[in-house]
């Protein structure tokens, strides 16, 4: 049986509700106990190629941006992959909105799907302003919203960009009660399900702000790891410290700080420009 | 040099980033500079130039005549100008009391307000140039050249006033003193009636007539003595014995000057006066006197006798006389001295008052010091203020300065996160510092957005100089528009048609 056949069936079987995560155990061993293979890759329905500018990493690559996100990946995988177990749900948030968290998780998953190494799921939790299907150029009416609330499949909101070996979750239809939804104890198993299923796969949620909802608080301490995007000139001091502390108890990996108006003529960088 | 560096990169990059800010918000003061430097009341100013000339006559007739001081008039003029009751002639007569919307000004505060507006500058000791500032042209004229004519009134007929009263008061006392000397002349003259002859009278020679006097009346005692002698000399020469007695007693004294008693010579001589005296006393002092020359000695001692007595009478008379001529001399003294005194005075006053009619005459002709207004007040027909040119260049200055004061305001204000090593301070490590994503569609829309923004506020700012080139011009097109849309105006209109 091949691996692709034996993924199907593992899809199948999800599908059918047949397989849960195995509930309660420690990542430890949870992580030695699910054979390394590849995620199944849904079939792609068509080739995406999303022309946004922001999205560096695939429409720029060699561009000094994409340079630091590829940085901040390798960072982001040394930290994650420690030697026995592997950190792979990742969140992406910041203290207010459009501090540019969303173009930092898409930029960091093309990043890691473009390694040979990664595939890369990227969730959009953000249901109040979802935003990762307009940066792909994605249209698709069903999503994570759907998924826990209506029961729908997770294999069928599951999209394969074409882009490395990148799938995403769409947010899904338009909900009013988000908190309610990622504090259920289905969000919870939905998230265990989607960690254990593949070793080397990479969950990356993009959430709401945390100052302004408490889900993405919540969220938090199911995640492995939390980035925390910091914009200049958006965010007050008041503000940073205030969701720095908001996230305490979770494993915080760091800060991004977004949007950087460099000096041109700093020595840092002017490498890039003549690299580039 | 490399926090400044630093100051100004950072200042630079502010405006770069908030060009659009920037520009907006120094239009925006640049503009309400311009509104109000046209909504700013305009100010005219009126001048009016005052020579204070000294005639050639004053010089001339300097010493004849007393003019009121010029340095005086000069030093109380800038006060004598805003003098209260001057100020409210003046507000009186150019009818600024009655003029509308100044129903609730008080005379009091018109005083103030005109005083407040009135400067008098002094230019090369007798020129004065007197201005007033108001939001009327046509009344900072009138009030101009009110005010200088009423001065000049006033103070000619002050100094013409006071030349009459000098004149009527010398008069006066002219008079007065007129009679006080006649009086003091009469008390002399009734004085030197009175003691006439103790004035008269020269002392010295009263001094060598009692003198002579007294030299006559003791060789007439003289006479009168040796008279006497003769008479008794008459009576003992006709007696031997008598004269022999008295040798012998002389040769007596002189031998008891030599000799004892004892002395035979002496004794001798002594019993011969004894023998005579013996003689004389037989023969009994028979008396053999001539009677006629007797007679004629004693008439003539007589004659003597009452010529002493006059003469003594003559003496005692005379030295009374001469003990009185000091008190009566200083009487008199003293009365000339009283009339001359009164002289003095009356003289002067009368040369004075020779000099005061002069110089009231020349007041009365206008002679003296005159005030020539070397130039009237025109009317104003640029206002002084507001200097609008000045406010609309300081608005351009003041608008871009301020505009980049409110960003850095704004800067400091805002407490959000500036640069990368702010973040730092959390204890979170920063894995990754992202660039600025520089989206070309993004940016040639700003970059278009910009372009617009900047020819708009060019074209705006373009418009804005025009005011101060006009004003630079002297073009007041504004100000006429203003005027012909100004509500009162429109009040006006509106009531004109009703009617």
């Amino acid at each position: 049986m091949s691996r692709i056949e034996k993924a199907m069936e593992k899809a199948a079987q999800l599908r059918d509700g047949v397989a849960p995560p195995p509930e309660g155990h420690p990542q430890k061993r949870v992580f030695r106990a699910i054979p390394s293979q590849p995620p199944p890759i849904p079939p792609v329905a068509h080739k995406i190629r999303p022309d946004n500018p922001y999205l560096v990493n695939l429409n720029d690559p060699h561009s000094p941006t994409a340079e630091e996100y590829r940085k901040l990946k390798s960072v982001l995988v040394k930290m994650t992959k420690g030697e026995d177990f592997f950190k792979n749900t990742i969140m992406v948030t910041s203290a207010v909105p459009h501090e540019g968290k969303t173009l930092t998780a898409l930029n960091l998953a093309i990043s890691l799907a473009q390694e040979f190494d990664h595939t890369v799921l990227l969730v959009d939790a953000d249901l109040r302003s979802p935003s990762v299907q307009r940066y792909l150029n994605i249209d698709s009416g069903r999503g994570l919203s759907d998924v826990l609330l209506d029961g729908t499949d997770i294999g069928d909101t599951i999209i394969a960009t074409g882009i490395g070996k990148l799938s995403i979750i769409p947010a899904g239809h338009a909900v009013s009660n988000p908190v309610e939804l990622f504090t259920s104890q289905k969000m919870k198993e939905l998230i265990e399900e989607m960690k254990y299923r593949y070793p080397d796969r990479y969950l990356i949620f993009d959430t709401p702000p945390i100052l302004l909802f408490a889900e993405t608080r919540s969220l938090a301490h199911q995640m492995d790891g939390v980035l925390f995007v910091v914009k200049e000139r958006l965010a007050s001091h008041e503000n940073i410290k205030e969701a720095v502390e908001a996230l305490k108890g979770c494993e915080l990996l760091g800060m991004v700080y977004n949007d950087a108006i460099l000096d041109r003529h700093d020595e840092r960088y002017s490498y890039y420009h003549k690299a580039t | 040099m490399q926090s400044s560096e630093l100051d100004f990169k950072k200042y630079r990059q502010l405006l770069i980033r908030r060009k659009e800010l920037f520009v907006t918000l120094a239009l925006l003061i640049m503009t309400a500079v311009t509104i109000v430097s046209f909504a700013l009341p305009k100010i005219y100013e009126a001048k009016s130039t005052v020579f204070i000339e000294k005639n050639v006559i004053s010089e001339l007739v300097k010493g004849l005549t007393v003019s009121p001081s010029m340095e005086d008039t000069i030093k109380v003029l800038t006060y004598a100008i805003t003098s209260r009751t001057l100020l409210a002639k003046t507000a009186d007569s150019v009818d600024m009391n009655l003029a509308p919307n100044n129903n609730t000004e008080t005379e009091e505060e018109l005083v103030k307000k005109l005083q407040k507006n009135i400067v008098v500058q002094v230019k090369d000791k007798n020129l004065f140039i007197i201005s007033y500032k108001d939001r009327n042209p046509r009344l900072a004229q009138d009030v101009v050249n009110t005010l200088v004519r009423l001065y000049i009134e006033e103070n000619t007929s002050s100094k013409r006033g006071e030349s009459y009263d000098a004149t009527k008061f010398l008069s006066e006392q002219i008079s007065a003193f007129k009679t006080k000397l006649d009086k003091a002349q009469d008390e002399v003259n009734a004085y030197k009636r009175a003691k006439g002859t103790a004035i008269s009278i020269d002392e010295g020679k009263l001094f060598q007539d009692i003198n002579a006097s007294q030299q006559k009346l003791i060789d007439l005692e003289m006479r009168r003595r040796q008279l006497e002698g003769m008479r008794q000399v008459t009576k003992t020469t006709s007696d031997p014995l008598r004269s022999k007695l008295s040798a012998l007693q002389k040769q007596l004294h002189e031998l008891q000057a030599q000799y004892t008693d004892s002395y035979p010579g002496v004794l001798t001589v002594k019993t011969e006066i004894e023998s005579i005296k013996e003689q004389m006393k037989t023969s009994g002092g028979g008396q053999a006197l001539d009677s006629n020359e007797l007679a004629k000695v004693d008439s003539e001692i007589a004659a003597i006798k009452i010529s002493e007595g006059g003469l003594r009478r003559n003496i005692a008379s005379n030295q009374a006389l001469l003990r009185n001529i000091p008190a009566a001399k200083a009487e008199l003294d003293k009365l000339e001295l009283e009339r001359n005194n009164q002289k003095n005075i009356y003289d002067q006053l009368f040369a004075r008052h020779g000099q005061s009619e002069v110089s009231k005459q020349m007041e009365v002709q206008d002679k003296s010091t005159t005030f020539r207004v070397v130039d009237p007040a025109v009317l104003p027909t640029a206002p002084i203020s507001p200097n609008r040119l000045a406010i609309m260049l300081f608005g351009i200055a003041g608008g871009l300065a301020g505009s980049f004061c409110v960003l850095l305001f704004l800067e400091q204000m805002d407490a959000s996160v500036k640069d990368a090593n702010f973040v730092k301070e959390f204890g979170v490590p920063v894995l990754a510092v992202i660039p600025h994503i520089l989206n070309p569609r993004e940016a040639a829309m700003q970059h278009k957005r910009a372009t617009r923004l900047f020819t708009v506020a060019g074209v705006y700012f373009l418009f804005l100089l025009c005011f101060p080139a006009m004003e630079l011009l002297g073009l007041n097109y504004v100000d006429k528009m203003i005027t012909y849309v100004s509500p009162a105006n429109l009040v006006q209109d509106v009531k004109g048609h009703l009617r």
